[in-house]
């Protein structure tokens, strides 16, 4: 009886010994694979000023669409976290169905609404927030990427009600605009008219 | 501690997933309520002395497996198990107090509640590996054999799968539900071996267990119990019939 207990002993003792160190091994292989890459495509962007113009240009440039892929997930496999649809609806009041507005004209890339004083913005369609940031004369600058590919910029917005990586739903509250709503629509880099999505 | 943890390849799959998709705020809440969770079961079982051998994440919740003798007391199992739940639930409410004092705005916590109950209500199905089966095998312990108690609990889970496989529609759950079905299947085929292990511990440590059983079926060991077997017309102590088992 003794002998089995001491013996399961030193079998334990040296496994989890032996294990620590695989376990180190392991993390400092894979942080050497991290450095070498990181290390390859400095020096590849210091030797090859093309690539580098590409690489930039890919990584600041393009958005992935996160929205259009979720949508398509969701269409075809169901949810991608455990129950996403039910933490979804319980958190999204839909409070304004569409905009409303007296006038429009052309502004930039886009167009200016004029729009009653602290009048407060819905989201137009579904999608998840991309970017939430002063933009050089549109002010504060939400863009929502929707799901059908379109990036909606709302500018002007004074007080922001979502964040970063927000889904959003069609009427969800976005933020209070002080007469003037400036609105962007971009598809693939390329702006759109207007009149297609603001009635 | 760290290299004990384990990250199931399906729980990669999903990381994937949640890089293409940008649903990061919703993936460290339920991976931090996993994780919270896992820490619960870990602490009442070093607090308890058991010997972990892994703790592996899985999307939908985490498993501590133990390298421990069976014959360790049933209560001391069911307070591993349940101190999980019970610590997600403590998270809940801090959480909660947090959002009450304005440091969590709505749309947050309202995630964050609902993944918290979904998690919760899967984890406590009765499904063998996660927590609600192995609640309901262990308790099942102080009613019936030991070997009993294993296989009911492969039927109730195999069923249980078979629901949730029926009423959902949802391709990461099914995955899920696979690899848990596969799990009781493997636990299932290794009864014999889990039984062998059971005596076998009795026969070589000895446990004072007070309470006494008379049992007919040499294969109807309890857990917790001290055993009198009736054998060929006579009644044989649990060591005697131990001793000529394993020798």
């Amino acid at each position: 009886m003794y002998e089995y207990k001491s013996i399961n002993k030193y079998l334990s003792k040296n496994k989890s010994k032996k294990r620590f160190s695989s376990f180190l091994y392991s993390v400092f292989i894979k942080l050497l694979i991290c450095v070498l890459i990181v290390v390859s495509v400095l020096i590849v962007v210091k030797i090859d000023k093309k690539s580098s113009g590409k690489i930039s240009s890919f990584l600041y440039d393009n958005n992935i669409s996160f929205a259009r892929i979720n949508k398509w997930y969701n269409e075809h496999f169901g949810d991608i976290l455990p129950f996403g649809s039910e933490a979804k609806d319980s958190v999204t009041p839909v409070f304004s169905e569409s905009l409303e507005y007296e006038n429009a004209n052309i502004y930039k890339d886009g167009v200016s609404l004029s729009v009653s004083s602290s009048y407060l913005v819905p989201v137009l369609n579904d999608g998840i927030v991309v970017f939430c940031g002063e933009k050089e004369g549109y002010g504060l600058v939400v863009i929502i990427q929707q799901s059908d590919g379109v990036d909606v910029w709302y500018g002007n917005i004074e007080n922001c009600n979502v964040k970063l990586y927000d889904y959003v739903s069609k009427g969800e509250f976005l933020g209070e605009v002080n007469s003037n709503l400036y609105l962007v629509f971009q598809k693939d880099g390329k702006y759109l008219d207007y009149k297609e999505f603001v009635s | 501690m760290f290299h004990k943890f384990y990250i199931h390849p399906l729980t990669i799959l999903l990381i994937l997933l949640v890089i293409f998709t940008g649903l990061y705020k919703e993936f460290l809440i339920v991976f931090s309520i996993v994780i919270i969770h896992e820490f619960g079961h870990l602490f009442s079982a070093v607090y308890y002395k058991w010997n972990i051998d892994k703790i592996s994440i899985y999307p939908y919740g985490g498993c501590v497996s133990f390298n421990e003798k069976i014959n360790r007391p049933i209560k001391e199992e069911l307070i591993i198990l349940v101190m999980g739940p019970i610590v997600q639930i403590v998270y809940f409410l801090i959480v909660y107090l947090l959002f009450m004092r304005g440091f969590i705005d709505f749309k947050t916590f309202g995630l964050f509640k609902t993944y918290n109950f979904t998690l919760l209500s899967f984890n406590l199905m009765p499904i063998y590996p996660l927590d609600g089966g192995r609640i309901v095998n262990v308790f099942s312990n102080y009613l019936f054999s030991y070997r009993w108690c294993n296989l009911i609990i492969c039927f109730i889970s195999v069923f249980f799968i078979f629901l949730v496989v029926v009423y959902s529609y949802n391709i990461n759950l099914v995955m899920m539900m696979v690899f848990v079905l596969t799990e009781v299947f493997v636990f299932f085929r290794e009864q014999g071996y889990l039984y062998n292990k059971f005596l076998l511990e009795r026969y070589l440590d000895d446990y004072g267990f007070s309470k006494y059983k008379i049992i007919r079926n040499k294969n109807g060991f309890y857990r917790d119990r001290r055993h009198i077997i009736y054998i060929d017309n006579e009644y044989v102590t649990e060591k005697d019939y131990l001793r000529r088992r394993y020798k």
